[in-house]
């Protein structure tokens, strides 16, 4: 756990991508840029689970992307495993695939429905040049061992399968290449409650199994808080706060952090439900003046209409860009100790005791 | 008093050339006036077939082949097509998941709600319809009412499309509103609005809500009872405090067990082995008991009816509660 000494496995620096609007078709005008990500900066550690959060537009999934090298970015530094690869191309970046790969969100979208399990779960293989025919083959049932499918199941076809059981072709694919980084889009957000709780549970055990590293990409914190270590909040393509997981959600510094962790539905009819935030996200064409989230913040001040606020150390792995993060009184959120009802915790270990270990 | 809404026996079925596969299958339920009623299950237990039986929209090759629906009385079922239409919109509205497909993208917002109003009442005016329409927009708190009502779809965002849905349904007062999953598009601080602006409505009219939804948060908070499908049949139904607090059948213990909780770090999440058996394949016995883990061979063998435990609370599991009739034998089996 000695991060400071340790290079982090992946590290990006002042990370900018930002699209050119047109309106036309002959006598196109430039209109702006979005900018889907803003200069962002964060490291991930080897056999670490980073999770970029935010709504929709906020730049998490241009965000993997970039780092996956399949964007190229407008600035900033890229560096994985020590070396930079900002700029690399040709057969160095094709190596460095192997080494970096994504699970997407949609299981339906990202399978060709005309290839077998088998021959999706080789194709990776075969374009890194991994192995011979009769090591391909074992290797593709090592891995739908591995995600809990079964041999038989290679000679089918996506279609023949339900969302659950595509997502985990999908890490098969994912872990194929052997990648020490895997970058997960949205991985259990089509599935259903049940199926999502499988997922995750599945890709807990890979990460200790064969000590990888995720960046995990999603917007149900919920999910988020039970599988990373450390959580970034992402507004309008900037990172607007940093921390080690229980720091953020025991003691949020930044109004929007505040704002998502309060507006998350939670499972206890004993709770009052808190008051909306008000507003929406504002155009990425035209973010506000100063501190992009000032319009819809509960605490905003003159200052934040004006000055945008830098990216703040408040502790030594916790960051914040709010002119008030440590003025904020700590925000509990009500009612968060009480956890499950007696019966409904009893009935759930008896469950949990019979359950089959996986 | 009677429920405003009150539904027998339903049986809906779609016609395969395979043979007949039942969406849903036997559902009892009842709402009175004001209440929240949710309807909690993952895809394909039935709960989208159920809200478009009680509307009589069943595409074929869909069709209710049983049961009664009985609206203040009516028996919806019975009704012909044209009384049918004047109580949709009128007195039962219905919003959908996804805001976008049920906008048409080709006519403005003002004149997509004054459609539905004049629809209703022929007779209004232009000049009423358009002031009526910006007044249902206001309602919904959309800002600006009198710009979005010249706008299209496309120029809102997808919290302002389902707000204009909502207003559309709600415009002319209906005293049953069926929301199937009206906020699984949206993002969390939008979802947090519209249920709210929802909840406010309600008050404000003092309408009934059917609420679909496979998300247990948005059940408790905003639900006074909830109806937990699986496989085309209501296996537990309870009011919501009573669900949460004393949950009864083991799909519903599967699906608490399922969600990632704030309040509480889990090593694992207790995840429900296996998926949905499709409609056409179900399981002899309880359609739950080759996921559940406290099944014998007694849940095989017959199909558990949907009994009282206690009043208000009904659960169709033959072991319930699980702790006092079935752990010895469970127990048992796993030592063997």
């Amino acid at each position: 756990m000695n991060k400071s000494s340790a290079e982090p496995l992946l590290s990006v620096s002042g990370l900018s991508k930002h699209f050119p609007v047109a309106r036309g078709v002959i006598f196109a005008r430039r209109l702006g840029f979005v900018r889907a990500v803003d200069g962002i900066s964060f490291s991930l550690a080897r056999g670490e689970t980073l999770a970029l959060v935010g709504e929709s537009g906020c730049g998490k999934s241009t965000t993997a992307r970039l780092v996956l090298r399949l964007l190229p970015p407008t600035a900033g530094r890229i560096r994985f495993a020590g070396a930079d690869i900002t700029a690399l191309s040709g057969e160095p970046l094709r190596a460095l695939r192997r080494r970096m790969q994504i699970v997407f969100q949609d299981p339906f979208a990202s399978l060709d429905p005309h290839m077998t399990v088998a021959e999706i779960l080789e194709e990776p293989l075969t374009v890194h040049r991994i192995g011979d025919y009769a090591s391909r083959q074992a290797r593709v049932a090592l891995l739908l061992g591995m995600v809990g499918l079964s041999r038989y199941h290679a000679q089918r076809y996506p279609h023949e399968f339900s969302g659950g059981q595509r997502q985990r072709i999908g890490i098969a694919r994912a872990l194929a290449p052997g990648p020490e980084l895997i970058v997960c889009d949205e991985p259990v957000s089509a599935l259903d409650v049940s199926i999502q709780a499988q997922v995750i549970n599945l890709l807990g055990e890979l990460k200790e199994t064969l000590a990888l590293s995720y960046l995990f990409i999603a917007h149900d914190l919920a999910v988020v808080k039970h599988v990373a270590d450390r959580v970034a909040v992402m507004y309008l393509g900037r990172i607007v706060e940093i921390a080690p997981k229980d720091v953020l959600f025991s003691n949020p510094r930044h109004p929007y952090t505040r704002t998502l962790l309060a507006a998350i539905p939670r499972p206890d009819p004993h709770l009052e439900p808190t008051p909306p935030a008000q507003g929406e996200l504002p155009s990425p064409l035209a973010p506000p003046p100063g501190c992009h989230f000032h319009p819809r913040c509960p605490f905003a001040i003159a200052r934040c209409r004006t000055d945008d606020p830098p990216l703040a150390t408040l502790a030594p792995d916790h960051l914040a860009a709010c002119h008030r993060a440590t003025e904020l009184a700590p925000a509990a959120l009500p009612g968060r100790k009480t956890g499950l009802a007696p019966n409904a915790a009893r009935r759930l270990s008896l469950y949990a005791a019979l359950s089959r270990p996986s | 008093m009677t429920a405003l809404l009150s539904i027998e026996g339903l049986r809906t079925i779609f016609r395969q050339h395979t043979g007949d596969v039942v969406a849903v299958d036997g559902v009892d339920l009842s709402l009175d006036r004001g209440e929240t009623l949710g309807v909690v299950g993952e895809s394909g237990c039935g709960k989208s077939v159920l809200s478009l039986s009680i509307m009589r929209l069943v595409p074929p090759p869909g069709r209710i082949a049983a049961g009664r629906i009985r609206f203040e009385g009516t028996d919806l079922l019975g009704l012909p097509a044209p009384a049918m239409r004047a109580m949709r919109g009128n007195r039962i509205a219905m919003i959908f998941q996804e805001p976008m497909t049920s906008l048409n993208p080709v006519f403005t917002v003002g004149r997509q709600i004054t459609e539905a109003m004049r629809a209703h009442d022929p007779s209004l005016g232009a000049r009423t319809l358009r002031s009526r329409a910006i007044a249902a927009l206001g309602r919904v708190r959309i800002p600006a009412p009198e710009r979005r009502f010249e706008e299209y779809p496309h120029q809102l965002s997808g919290g302002m499309r389902q707000r204009v849905m909502i207003a559309m349904a709600l415009a002319c007062q209906p005293d049953l509103l069926i929301a199937d999953e009206p906020t699984t598009a949206l993002d969390v601080t939008v979802q947090a609005e519209i249920l709210a602006l929802l909840g406010e409505l309600q008050r404000e009219a003092g309408m009934a809500i059917i609420l679909i939804t496979h998300d247990l948060g948005v059940v408790a908070e905003v639900a006074d009872r909830v109806a937990v499908m699986y496989a085309g049949r209501i296996v537990e139904e309870a009011p919501t405090a009573a669900l949460f607090d004393d949950p009864q059948h083991p799909y519903t213990l599967g699906l608490l067990g399922s969600i990632p909780r704030l309040d509480q770090a889990r090593a694992r999440l207790l995840a429900i082995e296996g998926a949905v058996p499709p409609p056409f394949a179900l399981p002899a016995g309880c359609r739950f008991h080759p996921r559940c883990v406290f099944a014998t061979s007694a849940c095989a063998a017959r199909e558990p009816p949907l009994a009282a435990l206690s009043p208000g609370h009904l659960v169709a599991c033959i072991h319930a509660p699980v702790e006092q009739s079935l752990v010895p034998a469970a127990r048992a089996r796993t030592d063997e």
